[in-house]
């Protein structure tokens, strides 16, 4: 079909007028430095508002997975609650199962009975494929979230929380070569150090384990919680092949068990005792 | 063939342009601007896609001599350009825009020049002003800033085409 003249004089003059003013504005941005940052703004909340429509898609259609996962998840809980309750019943009696059920009910809610707050996050955008890797999230200042927090799933260490707009934040993805995260493996526990190396994203890196320490194929790698990011006992992969390091020390691949491109919501961890643990180090130094 | 007689005459706007950059905007908010004069006064019939490119060049022209942000003036005055014609269609009797007159208030009468002037002005300044300020402050401020340089510009803007640049374009 033939546009008439007047139409497609008139489309022309339109584009000639977007790529002479878009030509200006690109001027503008590289000239003028308030101008550059403020446009940069005004494109990265569009650009926010497209990956949340975006992610909206994507979690809506991965939503069978995610319930399958929960399911699995909570199935996990409940065995692990029913091994506990059969532990003290063994060790301590019912009655004192009883007791302690009874006082749990009642501090059900009192958030002072730990040291860690939780806030749930839903992922905006993530990215895998690079070796700088980041999320954002879609809680921000004024839901409490400040820097250096970290973020967790159930399945594994997201990563840190470095920069806090009013209602998104910017995570530094552990998929990262700069991240490295305190973990410990095996039945002895053995402290190391957790790094990704940027091969794959399901895969990372255990150093720093004494020689001396054994750790089996499939020992589960858990965050130690010496770090001020990440509470304690998260299982984070399963040990696969060691070797030695320098001669030193002992190198442990691990599997990790999240799977990073799959990330639908996440949990910001925000440390109660860490002012207090700071403050003090702070004084004595 | 007009058209060296049209050089000259944004040249002329060019040099007031900058005198004007260089000693008459003394307040921040108060910007000064000659150089819409120039596409605003081209003739009627002058090609859509010649104007964009005349406000684009005057425009950067303007920027780089005076020592603004490259793109600023170029961008308002591409965008007067590009509705000139639109604006001045329910103005203009039809058979008067497929002439080469100038558009002048002597062409006109100043009950249709006027308006011209003002709608031109409104859109150069909406894309300066924007461009300039871009979110740093409220939107009631952009309206007083708005209403006190179209004041200032579209009075000037009649007077300087009355008293000199009409005569001299028609």
């Amino acid at each position: 079909m033939k546009l008439p003249p007047l139409i497609y004089n008139s489309i022309g003059k339109f584009f000639f007028f977007i790529l002479l003013e878009l030509a200006c504005i690109l001027l503008v941005m590289n000239n003028g430095d308030v101008q550059k940052s403020r446009i940069m703004n005004r494109v990265r909340s569009f650009q926010t508002f497209f990956w949340k429509i975006n992610t909206s898609v994507k979690n809506y259609t991965n939503l069978k997975k995610l319930n399958a996962e929960l399911s699995q998840e909570n199935a996990k809980l409940l065995s692990l609650n029913t091994l506990y309750k059969e532990q003290i019943i063994r060790q301590q009696g019912e009655q004192k199962l009883e007791e302690l059920t009874a006082a749990m009910r009642q501090n059900l809610g009192d958030s002072t009975l730990t040291n860690y707050r939780f806030v749930l996050a839903k992922v905006v955008k993530n990215t895998i494929n690079t070796e700088h890797n980041y999320l954002v999230i879609d809680k921000g200042r004024e839901d409490g979230i400040t820097e250096d927090l970290g973020v967790i799933t159930p399945s594994g260490v997201v990563g840190i929380v470095r920069a806090v707009g009013a209602h998104y934040s910017y995570v530094l993805s552990f998929l990262n070569q700069k991240q490295h995260i305190s973990a410990k493996v095996g039945q002895s526990q053995a402290l190391g150090t957790l790094l990704w190396e940027g091969k794959n994203i399901k895969g990372a890196v255990l150093t720093g384990i004494p020689l001396s320490e054994d750790v089996k194929q499939g020992d589960i790698v858990y965050t130690s919680g010496s770090s001020a990011f990440f509470p304690p006992d998260i299982p984070v992969g399963y040990a696969k092949t060691s070797t030695i390091e320098d001669g030193i020390h002992k190198r442990v691949d691990v599997e990790l068990i999240l799977n990073y491109s799959t990330i639908d919501y996440v949990i910001v961890v925000k440390d109660l005792a860490r002012a207090e643990i700071e403050a003090l180090i702070n004084d004595n130094r | 063939m007009q058209w060296p007689r049209y050089l000259i005459g944004g040249l002329i706007i060019l040099i007031l342009q900058l005198i004007a950059c260089e000693f008459a905007n003394f307040w921040p908010p108060l910007y000064i601007a000659v150089i819409p004069l120039f596409i605003i006064l081209l003739p009627n019939n002058t090609n859509t896609y010649l104007l964009m490119l005349c406000g684009f060049v005057i425009g950067l022209l303007t920027d780089a001599l005076a020592d603004g942000v490259l793109g600023l003036n170029a961008a308002a005055c591409v965008m007067v350009a590009a509705t000139k014609s639109i604006v001045i269609k329910p103005l203009v009797k039809y058979d008067a825009q497929s002439t080469s007159i100038a558009v002048s208030s002597r062409e006109f009468s100043w009950r249709k020049f006027l308006p011209l002037l003002t709608i031109c002005y409104t859109l150069f300044f909406a894309i300066y002003l924007t461009l300039d300020g871009l979110g740093s402050h409220s939107i009631s401020f952009f309206f007083v800033r708005l209403a006190l340089n179209l004041s200032v510009n579209v009075a000037l803007a009649y007077l300087l085409e009355s008293l000199w640049i009409g005569r001299y374009f028609s």
